[in-house]
């Protein structure tokens, strides 16, 4: 909408002049007074409309110590952001500022002015932080400009990384470097064997010790060995076809403005917690999103691979699944991990498929803790059912020989069951 | 307990922006003391037609009504009436403009009444000393027939249709 001078000087115009005739017919000097002062108001105001509208331009401030919600080992913060406002013409300017997308705020402001929009950011990944659009007044209301393009700021947010301190690896380890231990001889593991030297082995490896207390004739030498230490191949693979908060009256209304972690919050915790903890061990991680085939990074291991990890999980977002359409590829002999909350089949169906095809799985319930208040009957037995479902669900996960990890439990239950599943691998 | 995330807006001292149009019911108010009854009511009812829809102009309505109304009482200089409502005719202009384009949803900074109250005042200042002026000047007594004023007023209206015109046109 193009700016307009507005009803405001032709009412203040018409009034003034109105006094003024029936002042004059009358003889009534008062009225006359207040006639003309209606319309020296008008006039001491008339300006040409601005063809501009206001300058609206957005920064984003560094936070404070005290803006942090509390935990350290939580993503909750305020962003600050300064919005300055510049429009030497306008005595007001309308703001239309919007926060995360969905909440609103209106605010009448000077011409050229600098306000501070504190907004809270409890979840993980990218979000829109402000969007702000402005249209200005002149004074006294006689003209308005048209509406300034909206200018937004978006902000990534990055998960918390948790403690991983067992670490699931495939049964077979292929690398040739890394921190796992391999089932093959070779350097870097832990003890074998002692056995007898034979051609090929390195004298370096020649145990003098045991030598001296089992060899039975001069000459005869035995040498330690040890198990090779080798790298895994890690797929990490994010369901984000769903975003669901804890709350499961929120699953009714689908409500981006609480508080409450959703699904999305925790995959993302999850899979950047395994991923820097599966690099820091050397392995070859890659990451694969199910509704977004270009967005798979794949495998490697480095600083620069991990920036792109958190890139690409950062900016995970809901989008629509593409499981039936693809299925993502994974390298022959890796862990998958899968992030999901295991709310329709599809996940099961995946599941299985890699584990027919050899991988050892971990499936991660990235569901959030529960909380059922302020349900409805009806709303209470449809999360029942849902519920009843998914325990269904990874109950079918552990029959196809996956292991299953929720990872929203107390670090000591997470840690406790990835302790159980580092161990299994030998037994496997 | 879950809560709402509400982002907070740090402007200086913000005010709900309804202030402008609640300050239109309440000056229109005075016109209980400035003109007789059946007029101040009507004032009344048409400041709460501006305050509920500010585009009705019913601001300008209660000006008229205050300004009119003056006319049931004879002009004195020593009469009070006359000065508050050429301070409340003016102010309803400014109350007026200011309720049509502020979001009443939203806040709005206090200090962006300042300028229109200033410029309030610096008009205020120079009318009222007219006022004085006006109503202590005694009327000269017409000696026609008023012809002369007859054309004065011919005159005025024809400006008044150009003034209108020319408002009326929109323009950028």
């Amino acid at each position: 909408m193009d700016g307009a001078r507005t009803p405001v000087a032709l009412a203040g115009a018409v009034s003034g002049i109105l006094m003024f005739i029936v002042s004059l017919f009358l003889g009534r000097g008062d009225v006359a007074v207040m006639g003309a002062v209606l319309l020296v108001a008008v006039a001491v105001v008339w300006r040409r409309v601005p063809e501009r509208p206001p300058r609206v331009a957005l920064t984003r401030l560094p936070a404070q110590p005290d803006d942090a919600d509390g935990a350290a080992a939580s993503p909750s913060a305020t962003a600050r952001v300064r919005v300055e406002v510049d429009d030497a013409d306008a005595e007001v300017v309308r703001l239309e500022i919007t926060a995360l997308g969905q909440d609103v705020h209106r605010v009448a402001v000077g011409g050229r002015t600098s306000l501070e929009v504190r907004v809270p950011v409890v979840h993980s990944g990218i979000h829109d932080l402000t969007a702000v659009t402005g249209r200005s007044i002149g004074a006294d209301g006689v003209w308005l400009s048209r509406s300034s393009a909206s200018e937004g700021l978006r902000a990534a947010t990055n998960p918390v990384a948790r403690s991983v301190p067992f670490l699931p690896v495939p049964r077979a380890l292929a690398g040739m470097s890394g921190a796992h231990e391999a089932t093959r001889a070779g350097d870097g593991g832990e003890f074998l064997e002692i056995r007898p030297f034979v051609a090929g082995d390195g004298l370096r490896r020649i145990d003098w010790k045991a030598t001296a207390r089992v060899a039975r004739r001069p000459g005869e030498l035995f040498v330690r060995r040890t198990y090779a230490t080798s790298d895994a191949a890690i797929a990490i693979v994010i369901d984000d076809g769903d975003d669901l908060a804890g709350l499961t009256g929120d699953w009714f209304t689908a409500d981006p403005g609480l508080d409450a972690p959703r699904s999305l919050d925790v995959a993302r915790e999850a899979a950047w917690s395994l991923a820097g903890a599966y690099l820091d061990a050397g392995d070859q991680v890659s990451l694969h999103l199910l509704s977004r085939a270009g967005r798979t990074v794949p495998r490697g291991s480095g600083i620069r691979h991990r920036e792109r990890l958190r890139a690409a999980i950062v900016a995970v977002e809901a989008g629509r699944r593409l499981t039936r359409e693809r299925t993502p590829r994974v390298v022959p002999g890796a862990l998958v991990v899968v992030l999901s909350t295991f709310l329709d089949d599809d996940m099961v169906t995946l599941v299985e498929l890699w584990r027919a095809a050899g991988h050892r799985v971990l499936a991660v319930d990235t569901l959030p803790r529960l909380r059922t208040e302020r349900l409805t009957p009806e709303m209470a037995a449809a999360a029942r059912i849902v519920l009843g479902e998914r325990a269904d669900r990874l109950r079918a996960v552990t029959s196809a020989g996956a292991d299953v990890l929720v990872w929203d439990a107390a670090p000591g239950e997470r840690a406790a069951a990835l302790r159980g599943f580092a161990r299994a691998r030998r037994r496997r | 307990m879950t809560r709402r995330l509400r982002a907070q807006v740090r402007a200086g001292t913000l005010v709900p922006a309804l202030v402008p149009r609640v300050a239109v019911v309440a000056v229109s108010c005075l016109a209980f003391a400035l003109v007789p009854l059946p007029a101040a009511l009507v004032a009344v009812a048409l400041s709460v037609a501006a305050a509920l829809v500010p585009t009705s102009l019913g601001a300008w309505g209660v000006a008229l009504v205050i300004g009119a109304g003056q006319l049931a009482h004879p002009a004195s200089v020593g009469d009070w009436r006359i000065y508050a409502a050429l301070a409340v005719v003016h102010l309803l202009h400014v109350l007026g403009g200011f309720a049509m384009f502020v979001d009443p949803r939203g806040m709005m900074q206090l200090r962006t009444l300042r300028r229109p109250l200033q410029r309030w005042l610096w008009i205020q200042l120079p009318a009222q000393a007219l006022l004085v002026v006006v109503l202590a000047v005694p009327r000269p007594a017409l000696e026609s027939d008023g012809g002369v004023l007859a054309v004065v007023a011919g005159v005025c209206l024809c400006a008044v249709a150009a003034i209108v015109v020319r408002l009326a046109t929109p323009r950028r």
